[in-house]
């Protein structure tokens, strides 16, 4: 008898297998989910929570300033960065009723865009408010203009048709939507001057003599050159230093000077009316016994110190009737042959600065210019003469400080390109012309039509003949 | 001859061998009994059978009963008849969905916590053992690109004592707190200091911090007893932080299951 080992084998494995199978049971749960919600860093509860990551920029339905009336410190509002909600206008900044928050108060006043004859004024309040500004060439405001139409918060406004190298003085008073008045104090601002300034100043050095010439504007209305000198610094106004040359010439020969000491000159134009040029020429020299031939100072004698630093780009470059084409941050272009008025608002200077200039440098010659204040001490500018020719020029720019130590300096570039020829029909010249060219062609007209009338008269006389001969 | 393709004798055989494990595990499965050695599952009032007994244990038994089936009450479920006491009876209840609070901020982070409770009944003296395990591995996502990391303790399987995560991650895990202390795995037994994985260790409350094991089931409870009529109330714990790290906002969410085998 064969033994049966497969079934004996399977029998068993079901034999040990029972115990683990029998009454052995299993449940399975349903599937629970388990929910999780991640914010997107604001909970709009009306709180700032910056421990919950809640910030003016992720979250400004609890974050910042709302502008609502209502300073709300629980949103991080202050008089800081909410001041339409939480500025405290002060009792003397107040004329009218009101007071305290409700009251509009006029801030951010700026003068901008300041041209020979016109310039920007541009102001905020912390309510809207229907604004007007008052301004002209007193304290008495005598001319009028009104900003805007509509009750706003920033206001700009443009004067234009203004008289070049004149101070102006305005002030701006705004009702709210409530009546309540507020009113500025006086301001003033100065246009630009357009007098040019001597172009192609050079000094010679001489033994105990130091000899300048220049070319003088070919302005119409130009009077005479004031030559002032310093063994300080460049003179920045025409009352500084000592007076050692007044005249229309373009030659000053000074002598009797100390040879090795350094000599400062400044060159102020002035027209027919007794105005004079708002910003000179300058040039300096040391007399010694070698004479040499200098084009000019170079005005950088050392490096500005580091922490304070000045950008090209907060400079404005103004040319009448042209275009100015900034090419990046630190190049300018224009064309030849034109004035060139460079400004910078007072603000924008370092407190200790006092003394600006502009130096063009090109082929080894360089012309250097001071940027005087205006009466207002708000601009300070510079004419820089239409002499320039096409080319590349070097520009720049330094401040000192009261002890006529460099402070900051920036440098940039003016292209000056071909200037495009573009008719310009000028009254004063065309219009005669044109009346004479009016004339003769009446002239003509009569002459022809009495011609015209001789041959009419001329055939009807021939058929007359010819009818009588018949 | 042949019996359904076998040979008489090799088919008597089979059916003897049968027969004979049926009737050597029959009464050993079937029948318990309790003193300080045994356990008597069940008993019957019928008049057959009866209570034996010496000094190592007591033995009640009966015969020729038939089953007559099940009653229950609101407090009370009866299964009368040896019959139906041979049938295993496990459940185990569905605790719905689990929100964790508070809401995380997406930039600056948070922690968030929800538990669950898991009804288990068992009336089986082995007791039982209970798995969980999540759909996904990260468990808790938003999407592919925005998720919480499975937590991850200082040695893979064994969990941290205290919840931690570094600076610029987001994680989330869970650990286990049976009704019964002892329920517990090894694994979520601590010392009540600062460890986890003690043999005779304790449980402590929101202690021992553990990672899902992807889609894989992870032992969390094994019971050797059976639960009373009302189950044992099996709690897990789920927390959820982001220690800044950016969170895009949303709903994010776990799908878990837990699994529940008599022993």
């Amino acid at each position: 008898m064969k033994f049966p080992v497969k079934l004996l084998l399977l029998c068993s494995i079901i034999f040990f297998a029972t115990p683990f199978l029998y009454g052995r049971a299993l449940a399975v749960s349903d599937e629970a989910t388990i929910n999780l919600e991640v914010t997107g860093s604001c909970n709009s509860n009306g709180v700032c929570e910056s421990a919950l990551g809640e910030s003016s920029a992720s979250c400004s339905a609890d974050c910042g300033c709302n502008n609502d009336g209502t300073c709300q410190t629980e949103r991080g509002e202050n008089d800081q960065n909410c001041i339409l909600d939480c500025y405290s206008a002060p009792e003397d900044g107040v004329i009218g009723g009101g007071g305290g928050v409700f009251t509009p108060y006029i801030q951010n006043i700026f003068i901008e865009n300041v041209t020979p004859n016109s310039a920007s004024v541009s102001w905020r309040t912390t309510k809207p408010a229907f604004c007007y500004l008052f301004f002209g060439e007193t304290t008495e405001y005598e001319k009028e203009t009104t900003s805007e139409t509509q009750f706003k918060i920033d206001h700009s406004v443009k004067l234009t048709s203004l008289t070049v190298s004149t101070v102006y003085h305005f002030k701006i008073s705004c009702n709210d939507t409530a009546g309540f008045l507020a009113e500025t104090g006086d301001y003033s601002f100065g246009t630009l001057s357009v007098l040019n300034n001597v172009s192609n100043l050079k000094i010679s050095i001489g033994s105990t003599r130091l000899t300048l010439t220049w070319d003088n504007p070919s302005d119409l209305d130009f009077s005479k050159v004031r030559i002032l000198r310093s063994t300080d610094f460049y003179p920045t106004e025409p009352n500084q230093g000592k007076i050692v040359y007044e005249g229309d010439g373009n030659l000053f020969i000074d002598t009797n000077l100390t040879n090795g000491v350094k000599y400062y000159y400044t060159i102020f134009t002035y027209n027919i009316a007794g105005n004079h040029s708002s910003s000179g020429a300058i040039v300096s020299g040391i007399p010694q016994a070698e004479p040499i031939m200098s084009p000019s100072t170079i005005i950088s004698p050392s490096t500005p110190p580091a922490g304070w630093e000045m950008f090209f780009g907060e400079f404005n470059f103004f040319v009448e009737d042209e275009d100015i084409v900034w090419v990046g941050k630190t190049t300018i272009k224009t064309s030849a042959h034109k004035q060139l008025l460079v400004s910078i608002y007072d603000r924008q200077l370092p407190p200790r600065a006092k003394t600006i200039i502009f130096t063009l440098e090109k082929d080894n010659e360089a012309f250097s210019f001071i940027l005087s204040s205006d009466e207002a001490k708000i601009l300070h500018e510079a004419a820089i003469p239409p002499t320039l020719g096409a080319g590349n020029y070097s520009i720049i720019i330094s401040i000192f400080d009261q002890a006529n130590e460099l402070i900051g300096e920036t440098r940039g570039e003016l292209r000056l390109g071909r200037a495009t020829p573009v008719f310009q029909f000028r009254w004063y010249y065309e219009l005669p012309i044109y009346i004479i060219v009016l004339l003769i062609a009446v002239i003509l007209i009569i002459f022809g039509l009495e011609k015209e009338r001789d041959i009419f008269d001329a055939i009807k006389r021939r058929k007359t003949d010819r009818n009588n001969k018949i | 001859m042949e019996f359904f393709g076998l040979k008489i004798k090799t088919a008597v055989m089979f059916v003897a061998l049968v027969l004979a494990t049926a009737v050597f595990w029959g009464p050993i499965l079937a029948i318990e009994m309790q003193s300080s050695n045994y356990t008597i599952q069940s008993d019957d009032s019928s008049g057959a059978g009866g209570l034996s007994s010496t000094v190592n244990y007591i033995f009640r038994d009966t015969l020729g009963e038939v089953s007559t089936g099940r009653i229950e009450g609101t407090s009370y479920k009866l299964r009368a008849g040896f019959q139906e006491m041979q049938e295993d009876y496990l459940t185990v209840s569905a605790p719905g969905d689990i929100g964790l609070v508070p809401d995380i901020p997406g930039i600056s982070g948070g922690t968030a916590d929800g538990s669950a409770t898991w009804t288990v009944i068992s009336d089986n003296s082995a007791g039982f053992n209970m798995k969980i395990k999540v759909a996904t591995d990260p468990a808790m996502k938003l999407d592919g690109s925005y998720y919480f990391d499975d937590f991850t303790p200082a040695s893979a399987g064994v969990p941290d004592y205290d919840w931690s995560v570094a600076s610029n991650n987001a994680e989330f895990g869970f650990t286990v707190e049976p009704e019964t202390d002892g329920d517990a795995v090894q694994a979520f037994l601590d010392n009540a200091s600062d460890a986890c994985n003690q043999s005779s260790g304790s449980q402590t409350i929101n202690k021992c911090w553990l990672d899902f094991n992807g889609t894989t089931d992870v032992d969390i409870i094994d019971r050797n007893t059976r639960t009373g009529a009302s189950g044992e109330d099996e709690v897990i714990k789920f927390r959820a932080q982001s220690n800044a790290k950016f969170m895009l906002e949303g709903a994010y969410s776990a799908v878990t299951t837990v699994t529940v085998a008599s022993n």
